[in-house]
């Protein structure tokens, strides 16, 4: 499992590529956290064996967890029913949230959707040039589409290399994302609704605790 | 999944080389992303920046003009992505304020009906009934145009062009078109409107008082009395909008009475109401002018004086008319005379079935208020068998007490310029000119019909003769008809005749949005561009006191292989007509008619609709046009007109139509020599006497009677003893000229109509009637008249006098659509159509059909 | 400066009963055809010819003590911080606890999938006339005249499973638009702003005449006000 995990000579020269396989990194792991705190029904099937590649290429912490939802993931989808519920547990309701997915209920003091904090986030979404898809919609500040936010701007960035687009990622990620992500993590743990959504909570907080102590952002 | 291997640039990744280790991966890690490279989103979409997002969604508003009713208002529509989605009031009109009431909404589920035609359809059942399947198969425009061409060129070789009928009934002012050039150029005189079954007896009376063939306006702004016969403004009729924005004002400084046997909308909202019995508004309306003048409260500046200044209406007595010296009227005392002396309210109370006291009340309140007073004339009190002296009767009111072209009364118009076809005389081959003054199929002008327009023997129409001039070869046998925007086969009393008279024609073209009850009958059906979203054209209408000119514009592109009925499918018949060695249509279209702007001859048929709009409505917007910017706004080209979508007339002033009106006299007339002149006329045509015209028209008044506003009987079909109950029908707010029913949203908010109930058709009783014939509301009830009989569901309503029973029109199609009929394969009806139970009756000397008045009685059991 | 709330007063006197309200409302909000967000209570009292007839135009009263918000085990139905009483469909459960708390009857389930009507496939005459499903394809929308702003902050198709019902166009007025049924009003009966605000039209309206509610014993406190009379 372990065989291909990424080296950890701190001496090795690093090339540019090695510096564009990490925004891969990146990219790839807002991806698919997205995609992982997305409704089940929407999951094409495919993300296990994405997280795999991903953790297959990743250092610890995030080997391990990577590798840990990529298992998860793969029976989570053998019993879609069961993740469904426990997503539904987690993040819809009904009689109590577990874990809001909304940065609005960790930032807002009275807790409540669609206030300041989403309207923020939506101007933010909309200064990067895109909008909302047709068909149903979420409040802007909910997890998967910060998440997948953050994914747009580091691929835009590894593919036109316009600086522009790193910048937009840091201040998201560094300036908003990571003020509510470890608390939202943190519940997702606590509730223990289901091992898929403990691993990608841990791995959310590895990122957080990557961003905030480490410098993980490149400026 | 495929890796980018661009490189971002060497001086963005440096820096951040040492700090992100822990997060190393492998070189060969692949970006997820999209086939082509593309980020993989679910959430959101690329493209558009925020400020055209926004846009996005909000769209853009676009003007055009709805046709759901008669007012022909301005109005916008939201279109997102192509697609209509709202509608409002087109904020550029002075005549509805940017108001508009229920029905343009409505009109989206006409437009994105799925039960429209796509394409153009043939039949292959040559057996014509309402029963007969027509087994319609889809054909191509070019075939479609090419059979019917066929059928019109063997009229042309047989030397009968005549036998052409041309059908129309809603319409733009792109009419002119199909229905006077195009038959006339081909050689037929029949282009047959369907005017007559809409409200010409209602120009009656303001035409033969006050010279004015039209429908009048009303300064609703400063009025303090409206006295309403049988209109219900803030429903139905014309300047509805208009009406519904002023009506809480109006309430506020008018007093508001509503003559109608039914709680009508306006009715429910006014000061008093007077259910008259149907039909003998005349009565009330003699009445009142009788109290008036023994009251002495007529308008002495417009009327004139006893020269001895006291007042000598003495009910019952005949007075001298030299006594009395008239400003701006002619006839007063020949009028009192002839027919008032005697018309007491007292008289009047059991003949109309209004208590003495309250029309006496209501005369007085009527005549103080004035000259700012209203006496507001409907089709509800003049499409009787016996209504146009009714009409003159209750537009007499406001002569008597000044009101008619004074601040807070009824006015007539303001110009609106426009230009019409050009002249196509030069077109018409021998054939054409001769064939073209054959006499018209519907029998206008004839003894019993005089469809007198604007005084002229058969200048009008009588549309519903028509029908039994196809089933009794009278004058002749009709051969080949094209029928547009029309669907006589429901909207005519005696419908039966026009099921029969459809089967009978050899062969019929029907343009329509929808498959109707006449489609079914038609050889050819083509689909047409619905007229508010899909269609280029214009109307001329009035309301507030502007005249307006409103462009119907092509907001969306139809989703359908639709044509636009007035002007290319002209233009395509012209092609096909061409293409058989007869081009003088064509030829007409391509020379006679250039784009104002570029000079250039249209081409084809989508250029021909845009060229032929710009042509006749250069004046609103075409600074070299001679009448640009003289009666109202100047518009600043084309452009400009088709974005504002509205032209406004300048406001209409008062004062100025009273100092002579176009009568025989120039004077307002309670004595008629203007209707005088014209029955004299009509009898001289037919070597018989006025009073013979009457005769053979139905009306009992006989002598000077025959020139004065006076009361008729009712004219009713059906024995008392075998129909006890009067049936009237009256108006929906909701009706787009019959043609809403397919909407969901019509029957899901019916009962916005007083009395009436979603998702269905009601009957509505008294419930003193309902007890003693052992009937209950919900009963599926059989209503029968001497013509024939429909099913319904009964309703008891307080708001419908006992002795009478009322339905509205619009519903009962047995076509149309999977939501207007209940079952559309077995052809089965959501509710009934009234037009199965009411007789073809007229109110002949306007041509008109008689549909109000309570024309039939009926019997109600349980079905 | 009191905290905001939106009201709508309904002026009867000036009302014409024409239903446009109701119309427009179904097509701002894409509400499907058997719901009326925006609705009416028809009268008909004495005997003829003594008849009154009245027409009374009903929304969701967006009430300050609201018993479908305190009665939803979710926080799906919610109020907010301008008064609007919201629904956010994504918590709710279809319990149908608020349609039984409400006295007004002004919330609806989605018990099947809403406008099924544009997904039939079957045509009136073969070939000739659509099917619903054929017009929504070549719209490329769940129904024709969709309405994609209302997605803004509901979805733009309530699903089946939860309820629906009126939000006072709160899409609408974050671009700076009143409610529809407020546009859609011929007569300018209808009188929408924050009632907390002195200057507000309502606030002005019911200052001039007296104010009324429907059901005041309920103890609800709308936040749709009438004013005079029909």
């Amino acid at each position: 499992m372990s065989s291909t995990s990424g080296t950890t000579d701190s001496d090795r020269t690093h090339s540019f590529d090695d510096a564009f396989s990490t925004e891969v990194g990146l990219a790839n792991l807002f991806l698919l956290l997205s995609r992982g705190f997305s409704s089940p029904l929407s999951m094409t099937g495919t993300e296990p064996a994405q997280m795999q590649e991903l953790g297959d290429s990743l250092e610890e912490p995030f080997h391990s967890a990577a590798l840990a939802a990529a298992r998860e993931w793969a029976s989570g989808l053998d019993d879609r029913e069961s993740l469904a519920l426990a997503y539904a547990r987690l993040f819809l309701g009904p009689f109590e949230i577990l874990a809001p997915p909304y940065a609005s209920f960790y930032l807002e003091p009275d807790q409540r959707i669609m206030g300041r904090v989403s309207m923020e986030v939506a101007r933010f979404y909309a200064e990067t040039g895109l909008h909302p898809a047709p068909g149903p919609r979420e409040a802007p500040d909910h997890i998967a589409l910060e998440l997948e936010l953050a994914y747009y701007l580091t691929h835009q960035f590894i593919t036109t290399g316009e600086r522009e687009y790193l910048q937009s990622r840091n201040d998201f990620v560094g300036g908003h994302m990571v003020t509510w992500l470890p608390a939202f993590a943190s519940a997702v743990i606590r509730a223990d609704a289901h091992d898929l959504y403990r691993s990608l909570a841990e791995m959310t907080q590895c990122f957080c605790d990557g961003v905030t102590n480490r410098s993980l952002l490149s400026d | 999944m495929m890796t980018r291997t661009a490189s971002p640039q060497q001086s963005t990744l440096e820096s951040a080389m040492s700090r992100r280790r822990f997060l190393q991966t492998s070189a060969g890690l692949s970006l997820l992303a999209a086939a082509g490279g593309s980020p993989l989103l679910s959430f959101f979409a690329q493209g558009a920046p925020f400020q055209d997002a926004a846009a996005g969604p909000l769209g853009k508003w676009i003007s055009s003009t709805c046709q759901g009713c008669t007012t022909w208002c301005p109005v916008q529509i939201r279109v997102v992505d192509g697609r209509a989605i709202a509608v409002r009031g087109n904020p550029h009109s002075k005549a509805n304020h940017g108001q508009i009431c229920p029905r343009p909404h409505l009109a989206l589920q006409q437009l994105y009906d799925p039960d429209r035609i796509k394409v153009p359809m043939k039949r292959t059942n040559p057996k014509k009934g309402r029963n007969e399947d027509p087994k319609f198969v889809p054909i191509t425009w070019d075939e479609a145009m090419g059979l019917i061409a066929d059928k019109m060129m063997e009229l042309r070789a047989d030397d009968e062009t005549h036998k052409f009928v041309l059908f129309r009934g809603r319409y733009s002012y792109m009419r002119d078109i199909i229905y006077s050039a195009m038959p006339k150029i081909f050689g037929s005189p029949n282009g047959i409107s369907h005017s007559a079954i809409c409200a010409e007896a209602e120009k009656f009376g303001a035409y033969y008082t006050e010279g004015f063939w039209d429908y009048r306006d009303y300064d609703l702004e400063n009025t303090h009395y409206i006295l309403c016969w049988g209109a219900d403004p803030v429903s139905s009729n014309r300047q509805v909008p208009h009406a519904m924005s002023m009506w809480g004002k109006v309430s506020d400084q008018a007093t508001v009475v509503v003559v109608d046997p039914r709680l009508s909308a306006s009715a429910a909202k006014a000061d008093e109401w007077l259910p008259v019995i149907p039909g003998e508004d005349g009565a009330l309306a003699v009445a009142m002018a009788h109290v008036i003048l023994t009251e002495g409260l007529w308008n002495r500046d417009f009327v004139g004086d006893f020269t001895d200044g006291a007042n000598h209406f003495t009910p019952g007595e005949v007075i001298d008319e030299t006594l009395f010296t008239e400003n701006r009227t002619n006839g007063l005392v020949k009028w009192w005379n002839i027919e008032l002396k005697d018309r007491s309210p007292e008289w009047a109370a059991d003949v109309c079935g209004i208590p003495a006291e309250q029309i006496r009340r209501v005369a007085i309140g009527f005549a103080k208020a004035a000259p700012r007073a209203i006496s507001w004339l409907s089709p509800g009190a003049s499409m009787q068998a016996r209504g146009g002296y009714a009409a003159m009767a209750t537009h007499a009111l406001n002569g008597l007490v000044g009101s008619s072209d004074h601040v807070g009364g009824v006015v007539q118009k303001t110009k609106v310029p426009a230009d019409t076809v050009p002249d196509y005389s030069e077109y018409q081959d021998d054939i054409s000119k001769h064939n073209s003054k054959q006499p018209k199929m519907d029998r206008r002008g004839s003894l019993e019909f005089p469809a007198m327009n604007a005084g002229k023997s058969g200048g009008g129409v009588v549309t519903n003769n028509a029908a039994d001039s196809i089933l009794n070869d009278d004058p002749y046998d009709i051969r080949v008809a094209i029928v547009y925007w029309a669907n006589f086969a429901f909207s005519c009393s005696g419908s039966d005749r026009w099921e029969r008279a459809l089967s009978k024609l050899p062969f019929m073209a029907h343009v329509t949005t929808h498959a109707s009850e006449t489609s079914h009958f038609a050889d050819i059906v083509l689909p047409a561009a619905h007229h508010m979203f899909e269609k280029w054209s214009f109307l001329k209408s009035k309301q507030n006191l502007y005249g307006y000119s409103t462009l119907t514009e092509r907001v969306v592109e139809p989703m359908w292989d639709v044509r636009q009925d007035e002007t290319e499918v002209p233009w395509l018949l012209a092609e096909k007509l061409a293409e058989r060695g007869f081009d003088n249509m064509l030829r007409y279209f391509k020379e006679q008619f250039a784009d104002p702007e570029t000079g250039q001859h249209p081409s084809n048929s989508a250029e021909f609709a845009m060229t032929a709009v710009k042509q006749f409505t250069r004046a609103c917007w075409d600074q070299t046009h001679p009448d640009h910017g003289k009666y109202g706004d100047a518009l600043n080209g084309w452009q400009d007109f088709a974005k504002k979508g509205v032209w406004n007339s300048h406001r209409f002033k008062c004062g100025k139509v009273r100092e002579a009106f176009k009568t025989s006299t120039g004077k307002f007339e309670f004595y008629s020599e203007t209707l005088k002149t014209a029955l004299t006329a009509h009898a001289d045509k037919h070597g018989t006497t006025p009073d013979g015209v009457l005769e053979a028209t139905n009306y009992t008044a006989r002598g000077e009677l025959a020139f004065v506003p006076h009361y008729e009987p009712a004219l009713r079909w059906g024995a008392e003893a075998e129909y006890p109950l009067i049936f009237f029908e009256h108006r929906s707010r909701l009706n787009r000229e019959g043609r809403s029913a397919n909407c969901p949203w019509y029957q899901t908010h019916k009962n916005a109509d007083p009395g009436d109930e979603n998702w269905a058709d009601v009957l509505k009783m008294n419930p003193v009637d309902a007890k003693r014939l052992g009937l209950t509301s919900g009963d599926r009830v059989k209503v029968t008249s001497p013509i024939g009989s429909i099913e319904v569901d009964l309703k008891l309503w307080e708001g419908v006098r006992p002795g009478t029973v009322t339905k509205c029109y619009g519903q009962g199609h047995w076509a149309y659509g999977r939501v207007a009929a209940l079952d559309y394969q077995k052809r089965v009806p959501r509710g009934g159509n009234n037009n199965q139970i009411l007789p073809a009756e007229y109110e002949r000397l306007s041509g008109s059909t008689a549909r109000h008045g309570g024309v039939v009685r009926v019997k109600v059991e349980h079905a | 400066m009191a905290k905001k709330q939106y009201s709508m007063v309904i002026d009867l006197h000036a009302c014409v009963g024409c239903a446009a309200c109701d119309i427009a409302c179904k097509c701002e909000n894409n509400v499907p055809a058997s719901f009326s967000w925006a609705n009416h209570i028809i009268e008909t009292h004495g005997t003829f010819p003594n008849v009154r007839y009245r027409h009374i135009p009903t929304l969701c009263n967006h009430c300050s003590n609201a018993p479908c918000v305190a009665n939803c085990p979710t926080t799906a139905m919610h109020k907010t911080d301008e008064g609007i009483t919201m629904h956010d469909a994504d918590k709710c459960i279809g319990c149908g606890a608020c349609r039984l708390a409400c006295p007004y009857g002004v919330i609806y389930y989605n018990d099947a999938e809403p406008h099924h009507e544009w997904q039939e496939e079957a045509a009136a005459i073969p070939n000739c006339t659509a099917a619903g499903s054929e017009v929504s394809e070549k719209c490329g929308t769940a129904l024709p005249y969709y309405n994609p702003a209302r997605a803004d902050t509901l979805p733009g198709v309530r699903p089946k499973g939860v309820v629906e019902k009126c939000t006072f166009c709160d899409h609408r007025l974050a671009h700076g638009e009143e409610p529809a049924c407020v546009e859609a009003c011929p007569t300018g009966a209808r009188l929408f702003g924050d009632v907390n605000d002195p200057r507000s039209e309502p606030a002005k309206a019911i200052a001039k005449h007296s104010p009324r509610v429907l059901q005041p014993e309920k103890g609800t406190r709308p936040n749709v006000i009438y004013i005079r009379d029909y």
